[in-house]
């Protein structure tokens, strides 16, 4: 406790969260999340379909229409969903800490410190190959709830990102 | 300090032969707790074939586990090399397992009754680290284990010296004194004060359902209970009857708890004390087997204290200190107090947080708004819901459901009430509860992330719920506005990402 210290900090000088600028996610990851959807899509179509065909054989037609009803206005609900949804979400890098925010309807935004990592990682998935983008998953010892993961990262910039990240969480343990 | 210098156990030994009783006696007593309902059902049951197969197979598991717990004594093997203990086990499947000294983070001893019948204690090594991160020797006398304990500690010490990179010891600064100073314990009429005034409801709530679990697995054994002759000249006394029953009952199970509880509490607790030692404290306690735990000033993360109405009029606060596990935070370990009094609970607290960081200034609470919003989720939904279901089974409207809408609506005011966070310059604070209050104590630079989640009437009016996280679980402050957990968010980041201290 040698080089203890408590001046009062004022509020006003800290530096402010609020008016970083976040990045946004790579557009492929939109794409990406639109064809997931339509994979979706269809498998419901499918399913509804033989559903309609075994359970209403008697009144096809009428049962057939109300299906596609409900499937139009769900995949609408999905798109919409989806493409608004990828406005919102993006990141922000600061000298000690990492940013997520994501959420149209349900917001969320979690900021993660550097000195605070455990560990991150690159996650590709076949979807992510395809599309060629990557994410990357930010481990705390808070648990599952407090990790960050950013979807939607070029690869190399993910590879850039996650050696910042390790390179600051060194010189964090360094100082300690 | 000299006798810890040499090693106690060069060569590959087996554990105190007493061992083999005690794991002969554990065996033996798992099998009887995991057959106790079906031993109960055939004794009261009586059925002639079945208890003859039963007895049959309960001898031939008891014989066979029996001597398989002699194979394994002496199957198991464990020494100490200069640079780990090695533990040699497995009957088929041998496993080898080494502890690098450097690891250890404590060495623990625990005493059932027949480890104290046998005068032998069990030795736990605990390790930082993933996996399994505990080692077991199920017997050896008390001397030898306090020998082994005091060179491995020693070689411990000695091995983070030398390496000079671990964090985890920088409080400790002597190598002796393992037996530390007492700060408090709890006799049998504490620990009765503490049984009677537990939480009855919870535990009626368990009797209940643990009841009604056994009937449910068992039912099929029982004798059906036969047809009740129906006197109709008997019915309305049956009706005063009911009623009379259901209060007896209600009574009766409330006793049955409070009996029950203390029955557990003392089980439990019985002989705890508390001591002190170097880098944080030693909690020991239980009837039947004594288990040590100990809190230590870095692994601890959350510090909480809290009491019900009943105890508050006799004084008693329990306290909780919820640890990390290990360095990478998965799981966590909590170890509690049941009770003691107010000065004892500021003196646990003083062992982890300076007497100068104690006073929290700034205080946010709430907004008012969260109290609608609550009762629209915790009180109007679940009653409709609740009267749909009725309906649904019933096919009746009964409204007096509805009756239950007030007693929420007080809940949630006094929760607001009762709702406030205050921060310093080290320290987070949060106090809750409705009729249990519970207190909360965070250090600033333990806390690993913060998270801020709005839905859609918050986005539209500004506010937010606040979360912060720590390596023990989370808290939360609901609908506070969103300048205040702007400026929340940018202190409590400043203070972690210009802490010198780590989080563990």
């Amino acid at each position: 406790m040698m080089d203890f210290e408590n001046q009062q900090i004022n509020t006003e000088v800290l530096p402010r969260m609020e008016t970083v600028e976040y990045e946004p996610l790579k557009k492929n990851f939109l794409w990406m999340s639109l064809t997931q959807n339509a994979i979706f899509l269809v498998v419901l179509f499918a399913v509804g379909m033989i559903f309609t065909l075994t359970m209403f054989l008697s009144t096809f037609f009428a049962s057939f229409l109300k299906m596609i009803g409900i499937w139009v206005v769900l995949a609408i609900g999905l798109v919409l969903l989806t493409w608004f949804g990828f406005r919102v979400k993006g990141f922000a890098v600061r000298d000690r800490d990492i940013t997520y925010k994501t959420g149209l309807i349900f917001k969320s935004v979690i900021s993660v410190p550097f000195n605070r990592v455990q560990h991150c990682e690159i996650r590709k998935g076949p979807f992510e190959e395809l599309f060629d983008i990557a994410k990357l998953k930010v481990y705390t010892a808070g648990g599952a709830a407090s990790d960050l993961s950013i979807p939607g990262l070029d690869p190399a910039r993910a590879e850039s990102l996650k050696e910042f990240i390790l390179k600051k969480t060194e010189e964090e343990d360094e100082e300690e | 300090m000299k006798k810890s210098d040499t090693n106690p156990y060069p060569q590959p030994v087996r554990q105190d032969p007493a061992a083999i009783f005690v794991l002969v006696f554990e065996r033996f007593w798992s099998l009887f707790v995991q057959f106790l309902p079906l031993l109960i059902i055939f004794f009261l049951a009586g059925r002639g074939q079945g208890e003859l197969i039963f007895l049959v197979f309960a001898v031939a598991s008891a014989v066979i586990s029996a001597f398989l717990s002699i194979l394994h004594y002496f199957r198991f093997h464990f020494h100490i090399k200069s640079d780990s203990l090695v533990i040699t086990r497995g009957l088929l499947n041998r496993t080898h397992s080494s502890v690098p000294f450097e690891r250890i983070q404590v060495v623990n001893f625990e005493a059932s009754v027949i480890h104290r019948m046998l005068n032998v204690v069990k030795v736990v090594v605990e390790t930082a680290g993933s996996g399994s991160s505990e080692s077991e020797i199920s017997a050896l006398k008390k001397s030898d284990a306090i020998a082994l304990r005091d060179y491995l500690l020693a070689m411990r010490d000695s091995a983070v010296e030398e390496s000079g990179e671990d964090t985890e010891l920088e409080t400790e600064e002597s190598t002796t004194g393992y037996i530390g100073e007492k700060i408090f314990s709890l006799s049998l009429l504490d620990l009765i004060k503490l049984g009677v005034t537990n939480n009855h409801l919870r535990t009626a709530w368990a009797i209940v359902a643990i009841a009604f679990y056994w009937w449910s697995q068992y039912w099929v054994y029982l004798d059906d209970p036969g047809d009740i002759p129906y006197f109709p000249i008997l019915e309305d006394l049956f009706d005063s009857l009911v009623a009379s029953f259901i209060i007896m009952a209600i009574f009766g199970l409330l006793a049955a708890s409070a009996v029950l509880s203390t029955g557990i509490v003392i089980i439990r607790y019985f002989g705890l004390r508390v001591l002190k030692v170097r880098g944080g404290l030693k909690v020991s306690a239980g009837l039947f087997a004594q288990r040590e735990y100990s809190a230590r000033n870095n692994k601890l993360q959350i510090f909480y204290w809290s009491t019900n109405p009943l105890r508050r009029l006799l004084g008693l606060f329990s306290v909780t200190m919820a640890q990390a596990s290990s360095e990478d935070g998965l799981g966590n370990q909590s170890i509690g107090i049941p009770g003691c009094s107010i000065d004892q609970v500021g003196m646990l607290r003083n062992q982890f947080f300076r007497a100068g960081t104690l006073e929290p200034n700034i205080a946010y609470k709430p907004d008012r708004r969260m109290i609608g919003r609550y009762f629209i989720f915790f009180g109007l939904i679940p009653v409709a819901l609740a009267l749909l279901v009725i309906y649904f089974f019933t096919s009746q409207w009964i409204f007096w459901v509805f009756l239950v809408l007030p007693f929420i609506l007080l809940a949630i005011v006094v929760y607001y009430r009762k709702l406030e966070l205050r921060i310093n310059h080290e320290v987070l604070y949060l106090k809750k509860g409705i009729i249990e209050d519970t207190w909360k104590l965070i250090y600033l630079h333990k806390v690993q992330s913060v998270e801020l989640t709005q839905t859609p009437y918050m986005q539209q009016r500004d506010l937010v719920n606040f979360r912060i996280y720590t390596a023990a679980g989370s808290i939360l402050l609901p609908y506070i506005t969103l300048d205040q957990a702007y400026t929340l968010r940018d202190f409590i980041l400043y203070k972690v990402e210009s802490s010198r201290r780590g989080w563990i």
